[in-house]
């Protein structure tokens, strides 16, 4: 078989393609760990206040779990200092999270405040208590986070 | 409140004998609602916190209402004025004429126009009832004096008289109008998002012009302001909202929390927390009715590549 120019081409295009894949697969498994780490705490955030609305509304049926999730969602809300640590720029924390540590800190502490309201609160009022957990993420989200 | 008393008593009086008294406790109040509904200082602060005024009217970590946060745009840089009660710097010596002609008309005082970063062209369906209820409010608010940072626009973009021939094109005042076809809630939810809560500033696309397009309404951008990505949020369910429930909607709007449980940031995150948060239940039920009912519109804002 006569190896045409068409087909050394092809060969080339095609051994591009796969190096500029491979480059953006490595690219987007090279997330640096603190801000995976970071990652992980914000959706397990998520999680436990999802765990905690989805019951509520009755999305799920884990009644029996809401205290669980409440208890966890404040553990990890009075965690959260820890993954803004230098070292952890990057992901879509922008870099003024870093530069206003004070600030960043203030709203964390909102956070960690509204939780513990969260869990001391009972019956009705867990409601309530979530949805002002919900808005005291927004506290960080809104000036500190990337769209 | 003085007037609402007054009002108990007589009623107090007159019917002392006639009827029971849960009657003239409800009747009171009743009469202690409608006097709360009637100050139109509160219904302004109300208002002004369903048309997110605070938001851009806010320097970072300047004093609420005085103005003077950026807009960077691809014609320049605004700065928001101040509009706070200072008759200097402010607004003080505003009639609410004048005042209802800014929102509705995009003219100023001394009858220059506006540039349509100040989204009268949404505020224009505001009726004059609620406009000067804001104006309100705001005259209720401490002045401030901090004169207002000067827009910084390239030649021809800023020349005010330029903006007669944009408003020719693209602008016609018109207070909002209810559709007797449609329900109280679907009516109401129409007002909050088209005029007050102006949510198609951010959410519909624009022109070269600048002008939103109203064949896209709401359907999200990827040049949203200060180039932020902005959701398409018509009933569309794959590049839009229509697999939310009405539940969902309301929650966003209340708590910041989406369907997932992630909590908005960015511009969302201000409007939640500096307005719609604060809006009654009915009035966020009936956006969420509303934005049900809009046309979908096909457009995937997809994520720009980060730099």
């Amino acid at each position: 078989m006569k190896i045409s120019k068409y087909m050394i081409s092809a060969a080339v295009v095609g051994a591009l393609a796969l190096t500029a894949a491979g480059y953006a697969v490595a690219q987007q498994a090279m997330v640096p760990k603190p801000v995976e780490y970071r990652q992980k705490m914000m959706q397990s955030l998520s999680a436990h206040l999802g765990g905690i609305f989805s019951n509520l509304k009755g999305e799920v049926n884990a009644k029996g779990n809401i205290a669980h999730h409440v208890a966890a969602l404040n553990a990890t809300a009075q965690s959260i200092a820890l993954v803004f640590q230098p070292g952890s720029e990057g992901g879509k924390a922008k870099p003024e999270a870093f530069a206003e540590k004070d600030k960043l800190m203030a709203a964390a502490k909102a956070l960690s405040d509204a939780t513990a309201k969260l869990a001391a609160a009972s019956g009705d009022q867990i409601g309530a208590a979530a949805g002002e957990v919900g808005k005291s993420c927004g506290g960080c989200h809104t000036p500190y986070r990337a769209q | 409140m003085q007037a609402a008393r007054f009002v108990f008593e007589e009623i107090v009086r007159v019917t002392r004998v006639s009827i029971s008294l849960p009657l003239v406790a409800a009747l009171a109040l009743a009469a202690f609602a409608a006097a709360a509904q009637d100050d139109p200082v509160e219904r302004g602060a109300y208002l002004l916190k369903a048309a997110g005024c605070v938001t851009c009217h806010t320097a970072k970590d300047g004093t609420p209402l005085a103005g003077g946060r950026p807009f960077k745009t691809p014609f320049g840089t605004f700065y928001s004025p101040n509009i706070t009660p200072d008759n200097e710097t402010g607004i003080g010596r505003w009639s609410d004429e004048q005042f209802y002609r800014a929102l509705h008309d995009g003219v100023r005082p001394d009858g220059a126009h506006y540039f349509p970063v100040f989204p009268y062209p949404t505020y224009t369906r505001m009726t004059r009832a609620d406009a000067v209820a804001i104006k309100a409010y705001l005259f209720s608010q401490p002045a401030v004096r901090q004169a207002n940072r000067p827009h910084s626009l390239p030649p021809v973009v800023g020349w005010r008289e330029m903006q007669s021939g944009w408003k020719f094109l693209y602008f016609s005042p018109a207070e909002f109008k209810a559709d007797p076809a449609l329900s109280a809630a679907v009516n109401r939810g129409a007002y909050l998002v088209t005029a007050l809560a102006h949510c198609g500033e951010c959410h519909t696309p624009r022109n070269a012009f600048g002008a939103l397009d109203p064949t896209r309404a709401l359907a999200g951008t990827t040049d949203g302001p200060g180039g932020e990505r902005v959701p398409n949020i018509t009933p569309d369910p794959e590049t839009g909202i229509g697999q939310w429930s009405e539940g969902d909607i309301v929650q966003i709007l209340k708590t910041g929390l989406k369907p997932d449980y992630d909590a908005v940031g960015g511009s969302m995150g201000e409007a939640v927390n500096n307005g719609l948060q604060h809006l009654t239940d009915d009035d966020l039920k009936a956006i969420a009715a509303y934005l049900k009912t809009v046309p979908a519109v096909k457009n995937a804002v997809k994520a720009t590549p980060k730099k």
